[in-house]
């Protein structure tokens, strides 16, 4: 089905960096469940394929001073199943546990699904509450950017094309944490989130110091943050006017697309305050919504 | 007739084929390569409705290893079996986003893929019409320019008069339905090889339901005689109508005709499948209904629209079938049918399990659960008042038997099976759990001289092969009819082998695998041909015992005299003639044969009715679903059918139908629908945004299938079919629900999570 490209299969990272920086035009090939697709459909017709699932040091889950570090050939599978990504960090493990099917979560990456930066990345919202990092290398250095300033738009990031994204770095949290993730979809089995939201609150037991971050996906072309929104609920008892006033200032702030064959923008602008309340009640228990 | 105790009919064997589509020793049609064999890839049009301006393919053509790309300007011939509406190739314009506009016979797939990219094709676009109803307004762009009007065929019913039904009424009720385009989405896409062996001698290997339908328009297209085609059918993984007629069969033909000697190979991708074979379902529909107080029905007016696409020829009985039981399974004094094929700029439609019949369910069953709100009356009491009864004539003047089956028991185990009645609506803050019903009634609908034929051909060991022309692709058919052939025979199932594959050369005629007709119609040629074939045992038994004929008797592999059992002898010492102890051999081999053809005529052409159907089947669905009020996502926890189908053949399977059917019709109900932009193209043909039911959505789900068997009188030992039946009613069975708990009424399917959440909130629930 596909015109002919050439493919390469380099054995360390060094060789590889060297590689992609030779070849301005490299399409880099981790599980191959967005690049195969978008080869066959026409999206992507590529020269050169660089097949990265050969450098063994960029799929493991190691646990830092000061970061969970996910190495970017980690599949959803491994994500799944880490002990490291329990507790605090589960809402990312849960994010992997749903995405696509079994079989393709055997494949798919951390690092695609980051790099493909769809607007429903099952999971971006997650890292992005978790204040995660990307390691970007190449022949020349290393760069660390927050998730938050690398992911632009649909399939667009700051990645250059000599870089590698080999890392995900999360912030080791030492207060109480927790977080939740919750998606949409039109059937339970095998399918894309409509909407989808990640909600991660520290001190969450004492309001004066609790923190809360928010996102959600495909109500903008990159995960959202309301912002005002988290100062709003951060500091504040949590009643049924604080929710409707959060509600209306994300609505303000968000624009989804008309043409979604998945979700109305007026059906995600129901889901944000059922997100809300359904997280925050997991979160913080019961609260007095009503 | 069932008549006697049967020993094989009744009973759960495995399926005969199990083994080898298991383990994959099964080939299909793709699988299957030949050598020297080329391959075509089919550029299709991404304009919906276009003048094609320019279409170059010098580039392509230069391109090392492409043998031949065919354009429309290679033929001006229109084929179509019942219009001839159609060229293989777009000629001057396209009339669908997904039409051919050229084909390129390269010796692999990946030289055709750089050939197709090198065609260089320039449209004017032309005014798109992809809905139904504005496609019949008089500005509306002709799809077909030669004709005056978008539509193609007038198909009325006309019972009584439906003016003086409604003076007679207490309440009139009007609604408007829609049923969106769906697609089929058989795990096999689409696959043909075709092989010009000489210019007069064409053999096509295709993924069909319908092998001598394709055989017999071949003939007229190609202007060659039976012989000079053969249609072979391998293993076929899915068809549900969508492989039925003809689909890719006359492409893949026509453009092999220009590398005589050399087999063509087309198959389709997924996104293919939904663009360049058959769609179903699509229509607009308005239904007023009139009514006593007591919910007797007293006149009943239909108009149904069927969006037919670019072209008609697939879709025209469909539009005669679905206008003709679109009142359902009730007797109505005065009913007044108005159904209409209509070009519009989509890919074009065919049948898909229900063949009509859902469509009408959906406008009939919805209205009369509105029409028992409305009258503060249990919709099963409106039902039972008006369904059939024994000797009622029904709304094509038929009349009603008893072998036709018991409606009123059906409605009855359905609704005791969701405990009707009993809490019908619970409702708690974030849920509503409420159950609905709704009946159904599918007949066959086919040609009049829709025949089947069976060959029963013993071999010197006793062993049976049996060949008939039906395809099995998943639903059963091969186990059944092998079970139908044991019983008549009277011999174990297993010395039977039954013919997996179909090819005209060798296989008996079969009309087409369609329209839920197997286990009867080729049911009773088989039994034919095993009567047949015991007939000449007993023939051949007679020359051992010197006597004859009829004074033999055959039982259980043995042949005996009848006034005299003891003197007996086994099959094996008659079947290919018996031997003398002198070694001179008289009588021959045992080959019986049979057939079946209905007794129906067509529809008088003023009031569509007539002895049409050959047998009715109806019965009831029911569900209990759960809507979740903060979601709006609807989960089925029970989906229900209680079918009378007289005799079933084989409990597992039968229920494998049925339940298939719900699972499906529950995909229509809830997620399916074609989705087109201003320009007619399909925006999901893929899995991606074409969403259909998967084991993950029915976690929650009972299933209770009810089979009331009253036995056909027309029928081998009593059985009718059930392929199709349960997909009829699934979606006004959940629409009715919905209404039953919310008083939400839908008219418009599919009812997404989206849909019914916004209906929600709009009722403040």
């Amino acid at each position: 089905m596909f015109l002919p490209f050439d493919y390469q299969s380099p054995k360390s990272l060094k060789e590889c960096l060297k590689l992609i920086s030779e070849n301005e035009n490299a399409h880099i090939l981790a599980g191959g469940t967005d690049l195969i697709v978008n080869i066959r459909s026409g999206k992507i017709i590529p020269q050169l394929v660089v097949d990265i699932k050969n450098i063994s040091e960029l799929s493991d889950i190691k646990k830092t001073d000061n970061y969970i570090e996910i190495g970017s050939l980690t599949t959803m599978n491994q994500i799944t199943k880490s002990s490291l990504l329990k507790g605090a960090y589960y809402l990312l493990s849960y994010a992997a546990s749903i995405m696509g099917c079994y079989e393709i979560r055997n494949r798919a990456t951390i690092g695609g699904n980051i790099i493909n930066a769809s607007p429903g990345a099952e999971t971006l919202n997650p890292l992005v509450v978790l204040s995660a990092k990307v390691v970007l290398e190449s022949t020349s250095g290393q760069r660390i950017l927050s998730i938050e300033e690398f992911v632009c738009g649909p399939n667009k990031t700051e990645i250059k094309k000599n870089e590698l994204l080999t890392k995900i770095l999360i912030p080791i949290v030492n207060e109480e944490a927790d977080g939740v993730y919750m998606r949409r979809q039109r059937v339970k089995g095998m399918d894309l989130a409509s909407v989808n939201c990640a909600i991660f609150i520290t001190n969450k037991s004492d309001i004066k110091k609790r923190k809360i971050k928010i996102s959600f996906g495909t109500v903008t072309p990159k995960p959202y943050r309301p912002i005002k929104v988290e100062q709003l609920l951060e500091n504040n008892k949590i009643t049924k006017n604080l929710i409707l006033e959060s509600v209306k200032i994300i609505n303000s702030e968000i624009n989804p697309r008309t043409t979604s064959l998945r979700a109305s923008p007026e059906y995600k602008k129901f889901m944000i305050e059922y997100f809300l309340v359904e997280g925050l009640k997991k979160i913080l228990g019961e609260i007095n919504v009503n | 007739m069932k008549t006697t105790k049967t020993h094989i009919v009744g009973k759960n064997i495995a399926r005969v084929e199990a083994i080898e589509k298991v383990t994959g020793e099964a080939k299909f049609t793709s699988d299957i390569n030949h050598s020297g064999m080329l391959i075509a890839k089919v550029l299709r049009s991404n304009q919906g409705h276009a003048r094609i301006k320019k279409l170059n393919i010098d580039k392509a053509s230069k391109i090392c290893g492409v043998k031949k790309i065919v354009t429309g300007k290679d033929s001006n011939y229109y084929f179509g079996i019942n219009i001839e509406d159609q060229p293989f190739i777009a000629i001057d314009k396209v009339r669908y986003a997904g039409e051919p506009v050229a084909v390129v016979i390269a010796e692999d797939e990946e030289i055709a893929l750089k050939a197709l990219n090198l065609i260089e094709i320039e449209y004017e676009p032309l005014k798109v019409v992809t809905d139904v109803l504005e496609s019949i307004k008089p500005d509306a762009p002709l799809i077909h320019e030669n004709l005056k009007s978008n539509i193609f065929h007038h198909y009325k019913l006309r019972k009584g008069n439906v003016e003086i039904g409604f003076k007679k009424a207490d309440l009139i009720v009007e609604n408007e339905f829609v049923f969106p385009h769906i697609s089929h989405t058989q795990i096999e896409t689409h696959s043909c090889i075709a092989l010009w062996k000489k210019e007069n001698i064409l053999e096509i290997t295709s993924s069909s339901q319908a092998p001598f339908v394709i055989r017999e328009l071949f003939a007229k297209i190609f202007n060659l005689n039976h012989t000079q085609i053969r249609v072979y059918v391998p293993y076929v993984g899915g068809g549900f109508g969508g492989k039925s007629d003809v689909t890719i069969e006359p492409l893949v033909a026509h453009v092999a005709r220009f590398v005589i000697g050399q087999p063509v190979k087309l198959t389709l991708s997924r996104e293919e499948a939904f663009v360049g074979s058959l769609l179903g379902r699509g229509i607009k529909g308005k239904i007023k209904t009139g009514v006593k107080k007591d919910g007797k029905i007293v006149a009943v007016e239909i108009q149904m629209y069927f969006n037919a696409g670019a072209y008609g020829d697939c879709c025209l009985p469909i539009v005669i079938g679905g206008g003709q039981n679109a009142v359902g399974p009730y007797t109505i004094e005065n009913v007044k049918v108005d159904s209409y094929g209509v070009y519009t700029n989509t890919p074009f439609v065919g049948a898909f399990r229900g063949y009509g019949h859902p469509e009408g369910s959906w406008m009939t069953e919805r209205q009369l659960n509105i029409i028992a709100k409305k009258l503060n009356i249990d919709p099963a009491e409106v039902r039972i008042k008006n369904c059939w009864k024994v000797g009622d004539i029904n709304h094509i003047g038929q009349k009603v038997e008893k072998h036709n089956g018991e409606l009123k028991v059906c409605i009855q185990k359905a609704l005791k099976s969701i405990n009707w009645g009993n809490k019908n609506v619970i409702e708690t803050e974030n849920k509503i759990i409420t159950k609905g019903f709704a009946c159904f009634m599918k007949s066959p609908v086919m040609t009049t001289n829709a025949a089947s034929s069976a060959i029963v051909k013993f071999n010197p060991d006793g062993t049976v092969n049996l060949s008939m022309g039906t395809i099995d692709y998943g639903q059963g058919a091969l186990t059944v009819l092998s079970q139908i052939c044991a019983e008549t025979l009277q011999i174990p199932v297993e010395k039977i082998f039954i013919a997996r594959q179909t090819d005209t050369q060798f296989s008996p005629y079969e009309w087409q695998t369609v329209a839920s007709r197997g286990t009867w119609s080729v049911g009773n040629a088989i039994v034919s041909a095993c009567n047949d074939a015991i007939e000449k045992i007993k023939q051949n038994a007679s020359i051992a015992f010197k006597t004859s004929p009829r004074n033999v008797e055959y039982k259980n592999e043995f042949v005996f005299l009848k006034n005299n059992p003891k003197k007996k002898l086994s099959i094996k010492d008659v079947i290919y003639g018996y031997m003398f102890p002198d070694g001179h051999t008289e009588g021959g081999p045992v080959v019986g044969y049979g057939y079946f053809m209905p007794n129906v005529t067509n529809p008088n052409p003023n009031t569509g009715q007539g002895k049409c159907v050959a047998e009715w089947t109806g019965g009831c669905q029911a569900a209990i679903i759960e809507i979740d009020k903060k979601t709006g996502v609807i989960t089925p926890l029970k989906l229900v059918t209680a079918i009378d189908a007289g005799t079933i053949v084989n409990p597992k399977l039968a229920k494998g139908q049925i339940v298939g059917a719900m699972v499906q019709g529950l995909g229509a109900t809830l997620y399916e629908s074609i989705i087109y932009s201003d320009n007619g193209k399909v925006r999901n043909d893929h899995f991606t945004d074409y969403k259909i039911p998967t084991p993950e959505d029915l976690w929650n789900t009972e299933f209770d299938t009810i089979f009331v068997e009253t036995a056909e009188e027309g029928g081998p030992y009593g059985a009718r079919s059930l392929g199709e039946h349960a997909i009829v009613s699934v979606p006004a069975t959940i629409a009715n629900a919905i209404s039953n708990a919310t008083g939400i009424e839908f008219f418009e399917l599919p009812i997404t999570s989206e849909k019914m959440l916004k209906k929600l909130k709009e009722k403040g629930k």
